[in-house]
């Protein structure tokens, strides 16, 4: 059906071509024979000259409009290359029948004509037609029956026409041979060329994965059918709008547009989250995938992949409830164990020795380190999903500081640890989550005492930088190489594996103190002089 | 008299700890284990004092605490949600339904018990009780 439909427009294409060239052909013919009348020796009839002409203008006009409306357009064509047959017949006879030195000129033309709008076949057809014509004309004027109109005024003898008749039906063949081998041969190689074009298209429709041509400005050039399936609009109604007024979602497109740059920028966008809007008002999550597409001829273009991420979320929602219930089962037999020796210790159960005490103080301090791992987990499986989310106030750093320092006292006086405080007068507050800030730093911060030997000093200072406010924890302790300072925040990255089996830790630690920092549109880093020589660690986020 | 709490908390252990931590403190303690009988037993002992957890087999903590909190006989009654659901959102759930305080497992035994008795010496005797003799 769709295969119909595009070979008849090509066709209905090659005759609007023909109409077009035929109509010049009849005016060309015309004034070029007025001038020839006029200044030549050459004598020949007007009237049924010009009437040839004009019947084939004519006739060339209805025939635009009935190839608008008739299905069989092969007969037509053939019908109307008759008719022209016929016409340029008439027209040679009366510009001198035999004596007309053109003959080999105007019948080719239509043998072309019957090439490039039908087939081999009919170029063949057309060629024997023009032989049968000629051959008529010729006879017929030299036997006289039909009268000779002179032209120079002589008739050649019947002998050398022969032969003359001979090489022009030879010539006739020859010409529809080249004709007709050529047209195969462009026809194969168009249909090649339409094949791959095909093949491609139907690889470009078929893809599972929604794919949008668009220029640079975002203007949809093309779409494929899952476009169409997963926004309910057809490909008409998108090609030539912006992608931001159509399929996104209302207020989001200009966040993609601006995401795109990257692409000039010579690197390639990737999994950029977005929600699509459908016809029919549904939000639909996508992941995006973008590249450009650069041509040498036309300005570069982005081909953009369009993933439905609604699976991917509702697993995430189920992983992230997974870890929500699994973390409640660990907290719940931790609630009794870490009650119970509080109760143990507070002497509710009866006298506790010193020892006993001693313990249950160990055992009490595990419980809190196991509630924080669990705690940790949670926040870990949270950001993997990309669930962390924030709840920000305006906040003065110093008392997110104080009180995580607070919360470690027991580690900091088990180590006899010196921890100083530095803050700048009039830090500006920022706009921060307080617990997840707190954590941050408390990550931060734990992280340099673990590390730090008994006795030495953790300096901590809060200053404002350039609209940030910058923290850094200074400690004494084993310091970093510089090929870890970038790793240590790398997720389950220790440094020296064998030191953290002494002091614990996976590793989770400052991957979810960086997490928290760049969800605030901070940056973390550390900085240190060597291994053994203390490392610094800093925070900074934006002033509010 | 004393003050009578009822615990809904399905895991024994905790059960355990709640009981001893509170009867320590001198409380009477009514336990049950499930939302169904807590809901039965609500009207049928009229606690001081409710401790809910929220993964309770049956109906859930935050559907108790919004029955409770529905009902004119029982809405006086102060619930403690005490539940491992550590998210703000769930936190803020269990407001939403009506709980007038929420205290996340593990918890310090010590603390909780400061904050019954808290709500308990709240209680003024202006306070809204349910008439006499309702009891079916």
């Amino acid at each position: 059906m769709e295969e119909f439909g595009v070979k008849r427009f090509q066709m209905l294409e090659r005759f609007r071509w023909m109409i077009a060239t035929r109509l010049t052909a009849s005016v060309f013919v015309f004034i070029i024979y007025f001038f020839v009348k006029k200044f030549s020796v050459f004598n020949f009839p007007f009237v049924p000259f010009a009437a040839c002409c004009f019947l084939e203008a004519f006739v060339n006009q209805p025939y635009s409009f009935i190839t608008k409306r008739v299905k069989a357009l092969d007969y037509l064509t053939y019908l109307h290359l008759v008719f022209d047959l016929i016409l340029i017949s008439l027209i040679i006879h009366f510009l001198g029948g035999i004596e007309f030195a053109f003959f080999s000129v105007a019948y080719p033309i239509i043998i072309v004509l019957a090439a490039i709008m039908l087939s081999r076949t009919a170029c063949y057809t057309v060629a024997f037609l023009s032989s049968v014509a000629y051959a008529s004309i010729v006879s017929l004027e030299f036997y006289k029956i039909l009268p000779h109109v002179p032209l120079f005024g002589f008739a050649l003898d019947g002998l050398h026409q022969f032969g003359i008749v001979a090489a022009n039906i030879l010539f006739f063949y020859f010409v529809a041979f080249l004709c007709g081998y050529s047209t195969d041969m462009i026809e194969e190689r168009t249909e090649k060329l339409e094949q791959e074009k095909r093949f491609s298209e139907n690889v470009i429709a078929t893809i599972v994965d929604g794919l949008v041509i668009l220029d640079e400005s975002g203007r949809i050039k093309e779409a494929n059918n899952a476009i169409e399936r997963l926004s309910g609009f057809r490909r008409q109604e998108l090609v030539g709008v912006n992608i931001a007024d159509k399929i996104l979602k209302k207020g989001t497109g200009d966040k993609f547009l601006k995401a795109l740059k990257v692409l000039s920028e010579g690197s390639d966008l990737r999994d950029f989250e977005i929600f699509i809007s459908s016809k029919d008002g549904n939000d639909i999550p996508m992941s995006i995938n973008a590249s450009l597409l650069k041509s040498p001829t036309e300005k570069p273009s982005i081909v953009a992949i369009l993933r439905d991420t609604t699976k991917d979320k509702l697993m995430d929602k189920l992983k992230t409830e997974f870890v929500s219930n699994i973390t409640h089962e660990l907290l719940t037999p931790l609630t009794s164990i870490n009650g119970f020796i509080v109760m143990i210790l507070e002497g509710k159960a009866g006298e506790v020795t010193q020892k006993q005490k001693e313990f249950l103080e160990i055992v009490k301090k595990q419980a809190r380190h196991l509630k924080g791992m669990i705690e940790s987990m949670l926040d870990f499986s949270r950001m993997e999903t990309g669930r962390l989310d924030l709840y920000p106030e305006l906040l003065e750093v110093e008392s997110v500081v104080a009180e995580a320092v607070s919360d470690m006292q027991p580690q900091i006086a088990e180590k006899e640890i010196k921890v100083s405080v530095v803050a700048g007068k009039a830090t500006p507050k920022v706009l921060a989550d307080r617990l997840r800030l707190q954590r941050a730093f408390g990550n931060i911060f734990g992280n340099a005492i673990k590390f730090t030997p008994r006795g030495r000093a953790i300096k901590i200072a809060i200053e404002e930088e350039k609209g940030f406010v910058k923290v850094s924890v200074c400690d004494e302790g084993i310091g970093l190489a510089k090929e870890n300072l970038e790793k240590v925040f790398e997720r389950f990255y220790q440094v020296d594996s064998a030191l953290t089996r002494v002091i614990g830790g996976a590793g989770m630690g400052l991957a979810i103190a960086k997490e928290i920092v760049e969800k605030h549109d901070g940056r973390v880093w550390a900085e240190s002089e060597g291994v053994g020589r203390g490392s610094t660690f800093i925070f900074t986020l934006p002033a509010a | 008299m004393a003050n009578k709490i009822l615990i809904v908390e399905d895991d024994l252990p905790t059960v355990e700890l709640l009981k001893f931590t509170l009867q320590s403190e001198g409380f009477d303690v009514v336990v049950v284990y499930d939302g169904i009988s807590a809901l039965r037993t609500v009207e049928k002992e009229n606690p001081d004092l409710i401790l809910l957890d929220v993964m309770i087999p049956g109906v859930d903590g935050f559907e108790v605490c919004q029955l409770i909190k529905h009902n004119i006989k029982l809405m006086h009654i102060p619930i403690i949600m005490v539940t491992a659901k550590v998210r703000k959102e769930d936190r803020q759930m269990g407001f939403e339904r009506g709980a007038d305080d929420y205290i996340s497992k593990p918890f310090d035994p010590i603390e909780l018990a400061t904050r019954v008795k808290k709500f308990i010496d709240q209680r003024t005797p202006g306070t809204v009780k349910p008439p006499e003799g309702e009891k079916r």
